[in-house]
């Protein structure tokens, strides 16, 4: 890795800062916390982050942005971004350790936020608002999720995804009783 | 069973009847069911059209509430899709299973039973199929957007903007000559002083609109490209028949006039296959030629990003093999 141009730092700024600051935008840290942190000015941040956006871009193997991936959800291990919070806190660390530990509640919660989805609600907003886990976090958790997903069988993966469906057809329900409703509820065969 | 085995008993003979009275009584409802679902279609669908534009007006710079809306929508599109699979797996595959352990194979109700549940299968399939279709137009409908005259105006606010900005130490213009998408050290020509120039965010969403607009001037290839595979498709398909209807003679002999036929409808088969993916290239060099002239700047980019997506759909072009 060290040997492919495609991971050399832009202006000091390494793919695993970018990945690891844009884990912590997401979960509401602001940009000049990010800057301050890692001693660069607003310019040089903004002009390294659309390097790393213009390498994903060129870069047919996806390797850059499979390896960012990887680094998003070690940000919290950055040794100069792992420490930063939002201003806001840090949310709520029993459900996020959950989310992190147990694959059918991060499972329940992915079905519950597609079917906030289809249903006309922001699914990332209702989560942070019923269990107080951030975007930021729950993409975090996600990757790691993904990273571990590489070595399950084909078994546990499809017994994950029904699951989720399952989850997420019983959200969707519940998001339709208390709106009322779907438009096709009433048709009958 | 009598009946099931092609008997002629006057019970058979009733039962029979039973039968595809049932299965024509179901096929009915399942019809009948599929036009309500298409009323609450037009309903979802028109409603969508007259509401999207106050929505997509009222928006922020990301799309997030029309985001949320069409995803709504398609939310809906989808509980009808699952409302009728539920129908054919609890009202149609019952009826199919319990009658196709008692008829015999090869009899004349074991074939309308299977006829029947084909055409059930094929009638949910090609609804969603409409389905999709439908959704997908309103989509299109929806979000076609004239962007030449939205990145013009984008690209006259910045260069008004420009003028505006002055040095923070000596209070000369600082004369901005390039467009620059996101904050950027600007350097005074008066006196030196390197200056933090913050563009906003029209600046931010020029690179976005300018792709938006190159894919709009590149469309044509677009379009021609999937009409091509259309076209390749269908005389596929043609084919495929033609080679049913063939006798073994003409097979053997790879000769006649039904393999005249086929080797004609070969030759545009071909011809279409190797030009769609032409004009899949066609379509994505020209939106990088578009892009390199709205934004110069980025020339060296959009060529190194052309040639990472050339690999990646070249990667996944294959060629059927028809082996005439």
């Amino acid at each position: 890795m060290g040997q492919n141009p495609l991971f050399e730092p832009i202006h000091g700024i390494s793919l695993y800062d970018y990945s690891a600051a844009n884990a912590k935008i997401a979960n509401g840290v602001a940009v000049d916390a990010i800057c301050s942190a890692l001693g660069v000015e607003t310019p040089v941040w903004e002009e390294a982050s659309q390097g790393w956006v213009q390498r994903m871009q060129e870069d047919s193997e996806f390797i850059v942005i499979s390896e960012m991936g990887v680094l998003f959800g070690q940000a919290s291990e950055h040794p100069k971004l792992g420490h930063l919070q939002p201003v806001a806190g840090a949310g709520n660390a029993q459900n996020l350790d959950r989310l992190a530990t147990d694959r059918y509640f991060y499972e329940e919660l992915s079905g519950a936020r597609t079917a906030a989805y289809e249903a006309g609600l922001d699914g990332a907003k209702w989560i942070q608002d019923n269990y107080g886990i951030s975007l930021g976090d729950f993409q975090q958790v996600a990757m790691q999720w993904m990273e571990q997903q590489r070595d399950e069988s084909s078994e546990e993966t499809l017994e994950y995804v029904n699951y989720m469906d399952a989850k997420r057809q019983e959200y969707a329900k519940r998001f339709a009783d208390e709106n009322g409703g779907n438009i096709a509820d009433d048709v009958e065969f | 069973m009598g009946l099931f085995n092609w008997g002629q008993s006057q019970e058979d003979k009733q039962e029979y009847e039973a039968l595809k009275s049932e299965l024509a009584t179901l096929e009915n409802r399942l019809d009948a069911f599929l036009a309500k679902l298409n009323e609450r279609v037009d309903a979802l669908l028109s409603g969508f059209i007259e509401e999207a534009p106050s929505v997509m007006a009222e928006d922020d710079r990301f799309g997030q509430a029309y985001y949320r809306f069409s995803s709504a929508m398609k939310g809906q599109a989808g509980s009808m899709r699952e409302k009728l699979r539920e129908v054919l797996e609890k009202q149609i595959e019952p009826v199919y299973s319990r009658y196709s352990d008692t008829l015999s194979a090869g009899s004349e109700g074991y074939s309308i039973l299977h006829e029947w549940r084909h055409r059930c299968a094929r009638k949910a399939d090609e609804w969603e199929e409409q389905l999709q279709h439908r959704v997908d137009e309103a989509t299109e409908q929806v979000e076609r957007k004239d962007y030449e005259p939205v990145f013009a105006q984008m690209m006259n606010d910045y260069w008004q903007q420009c003028q505006l900005i002055n040095c923070r130490q000596c209070g000369a213009n600082l004369n901005i000559k390039q467009v620059y998408y996101y904050s950027a050290y600007v350097a005074c020509s008066h006196c030196q002083t390197q200056n933090i120039f913050e563009p906003g965010t029209i600046a931010r969403d020029i690179e976005h609109t300018a792709r938006k607009l190159a894919e709009q001037r590149s469309k044509h290839f677009m379009d021609a490209h999937e009409r091509r595979k259309r076209e390749e498709r269908s005389l596929y398909q043609q084919m495929h028949e033609l080679q049913l209807t063939l006798s073994m003679e003409e097979r053997v002999k790879r000769s006649g006039p039904k393999y005249e036929q086929l080797l004609s409808l070969e030759s545009k088969r071909l011809q279409a296959e190797s030009e769609a993916p032409e004009l899949l290239d066609r379509y994505y060099r020209n939106i990088f030629d578009e892009l390199t002239k709205l934004l110069p700047d980025l020339e060296e980019h959009h060529e190194k990003f052309f040639k990472s997506l050339q690999a990646n759909y070249q990667r996944y072009e294959s060629k059927r093999s028809t082996n005439l």
